[in-house]
């Protein structure tokens, strides 16, 4: 991998880091609102609305690093037997596809996230604003376009050097 | 174009650009977007993605995803699966194949902790391949036991199959735990027999290992302690209904950790590995389940999956020729694509189906996570033969693909039991 791929992974990681921190904040946050109800007949309050905002940010932050260790469930059956040349153009087009995509939801979300703050939506229980968690997911799908970016400029340049 | 060409044309899309290995995800979004947009207006279906994307990332009844999968994580980090093997070694190893069939016991003991096929047969197969060999195994034997025990995993619950089609059909996911248990017993009895006969017909596959006093018996039951405790507090509490399914998974994987650290076998480096494991598996299936919503909604708005089912209808079939027909697209469609986005993209459409013949959905969701066992190890794609040729890697693919070939026989034997008597699966969830 070049440095520039290497700065790259090490930054997804960094943030993916985060994903791990707001998972293991689910499992606490939980198990004492378990415990808590169980033993003090008292739940947290709005531990049910953390929870999903947790989860949330926990897919959203590991997005780039799932698709740069190419996690994601994906069929290699048919690409793998082509010649090599066509396989990176495959990759290239794949990469800029979903890169449209991505960039469509970033847009999209951002939108709907400063339209939350206008309508001022709050969460059930605590009554948290919504919208930082929406951008959250505008913030996951930023850098995950950044990523996908530099994939088809890396598979486009293999193309080109074959 | 009519919305149901749209539709058919859409389905055509999918089935052929998900060869073009794409994020299986990816194509399911994309697809539906352009469908959506097309059959409806582009900005709503730019409201659909949004939408759809934030009520997956934070639904509810999907959090149980992440802590699920941290259990089986810390667990295949913590050298639980090593005590399980060698308690059931002390019992079966003196059988002919007793290896196998122990191997076969620790993965469904393991199961019951971990709710993935491809966790189970990557921790058994490190700790059995090695002692399988030791003691003569055949390869195809060793190998094949691995691949199809590790199958497992999503049947005997906790299982991330069931969690995924209990949020896309909104059944509840402690039902459908709970009715995995008793065709889990069955299969990994069906297993065991399996192994007895094959190496009675041919003797060289397994030899018989040496005898253990009752004196090492007893020495050997400790090691399956913390399974039992882990299985009884999350299922105990699920079915008496203490703990939602999300709970139960946060108790579950919080205990997990807690009895490793009290063995000193979890390292803070491999509870790192558990996270970054955990994030990466719980993000890969959380977006393949938002790529599907969107894709089912556009299906939705072609009202394909109607069509198809007063279609079924009107055909006048016998229900149970409908049954073989999804069961055979299931094994087909599990030959080549990944079964989670197999499940994924079929749901939408058989589901209705299922309901117009009155099928209970439970069951069905049963069948279903026995059809992706088999998906799992039949050839070309099937992900736990490559994840034990992976371990054992002096092994050649057509070896492993051969020695899962006896127990696929004990998986079909299974779903044809479960179609006249959906009892198997649906006595112990008619309790709770």
């Amino acid at each position: 991998m070049t440095s520039r791929g290497q700065t790259l992974f090490k930054a997804a990681e960094a943030v993916n880091w985060a994903a791990a921190a707001a998972v293991t904040a689910m499992m606490l946050l939980v198990c004492a609102d378990v415990t808590m109800r169980f033993f003090f007949r008292s739940p947290i309050p709005g531990a049910y609305d953390l929870v999903g905002f947790l989860a949330m940010l926990a897919v959203s932050l590991s997005l780039s690093y799932t698709t740069i260790t190419k996690s994601h469930i994906a069929v290699e059956l048919l690409v793998e037997k082509l010649p090599r040349k066509v396989r990176h153009g495959i990759d290239a087009i794949n990469a800029l596809l979903s890169f449209t995509l991505f960039a469509m939801i970033t847009w999209q979300t951002a939108l709907y996230g400063l339209h939350m703050r206008t309508t001022g939506e709050v969460s059930l229980t605590l009554k948290l604003p919504v919208y930082p968690f929406v951008f959250g997911i505008t913030a996951g799908c930023g850098f995950l376009c950044v990523i996908l970016a530099f994939q088809c400029y890396l598979s486009i340049r293999r193309v080109a050097r074959l | 174009m009519t919305p149901t060409t749209v539709g058919i044309i859409g389905i055509i899309a999918l089935f052929v650009l998900i060869f073009s290995r794409m994020p299986v995800a990816f194509i399911m979004t994309i697809i539906g977007f352009v469908g959506f947009g097309y059959v409806i207006t582009f900005n709503a279906s730019m409201n659909l993605v949004v939408k759809d994307f934030y009520t997956v990332f934070g639904s509810q009844s999907l959090t149980v995803v992440p802590l699920f999968v941290l259990m089986g994580q810390v667990a295949f980090h913590s050298g639980i699966s090593k005590r399980l093997f060698d308690a059931a070694y002390v019992f079966l190893g003196n059988q002919p194949g007793g290896l196998a069939m122990a191997t076969i016991g620790a993965c469904a003991g393991f199961s019951a902790i971990c709710g993935s096929t491809n966790a189970t047969a990557a921790t058994m197969g490190a700790v059995t391949l090695p002692e399988m060999k030791r003691f003569d195994y055949k390869p195809e034997l060793a190998t094949g036991v691995v691949a199809a025990g590790g199958s497992l995993g999503i049947l005997i619950p906790p299982s991330v199959i069931f969690i995924v089609y209990g949020v896309m059909t909104q059944q509840s996911i402690g039902k459908l735990f709970v009715a995995g248990i008793i065709p889990g017993v069955l299969l990994t009895g069906l297993f065991i027999v399996t192994i007895a006969i094959w190496t009675r017909l041919r003797p060289d596959l397994g030899p018989a290992g040496p005898a253990t006093s009752f004196r090492e018996k007893c020495a050997a039951l400790p090691g399956i302690v913390e399974t039992i405790i882990l299985f009884a507090m999350v299922m105990g509490g699920l079915f008496a209904g203490i703990f939602t399914p999300t709970e139960a998974g946060a108790v579950g994987a919080l205990g997990t950790i807690v009895l490793s650290l009290i063995r000193r076998r979890l390292t803070w480096k491999s509870f790192v590995e558990s996270l970054m494991e955990t994030t990466r598996i719980s993000c890969m299936i959380l977006l393949i389940v938002a790529g599907a919503t969107v894709f089912g909604h556009f299906l939705a708005v072609t009202r394909i999956p109607f069509d198809i089912a007063t279609w079924i209808s009107s055909v006048n079939l016998p229900s149970w020729a409908i049954i073989m027909l999804i069961l055979v697209v299931f094994f087909v469609g599990g030959c080549f694509i990944d079964s989670l986005a197999l499940i994924m993209l079929t749901v939408p459409i058989f589901y209705p189906v299922i309901i117009l013949f009155q099928y209970d959905p439970v069951w069905f969701g049963v069948v279903i996570v026995l059809m992706t066992q088999i998906g799992v190890i039949t050839p070309p794609v099937g992900i736990n033969v490559y994840v034990v040729s992976g371990v054992a890697r002096d092994v050649p693919l057509q070896t492993i693909f051969r020695g899962v070939l006896p127990f696929l026989l004990a998986l079909i034997i299974t779903v044809l039991l479960l179609i006249p008597f959906p009892g198997i699966a649906l006595w112990l969830p008619g309790l709770m």
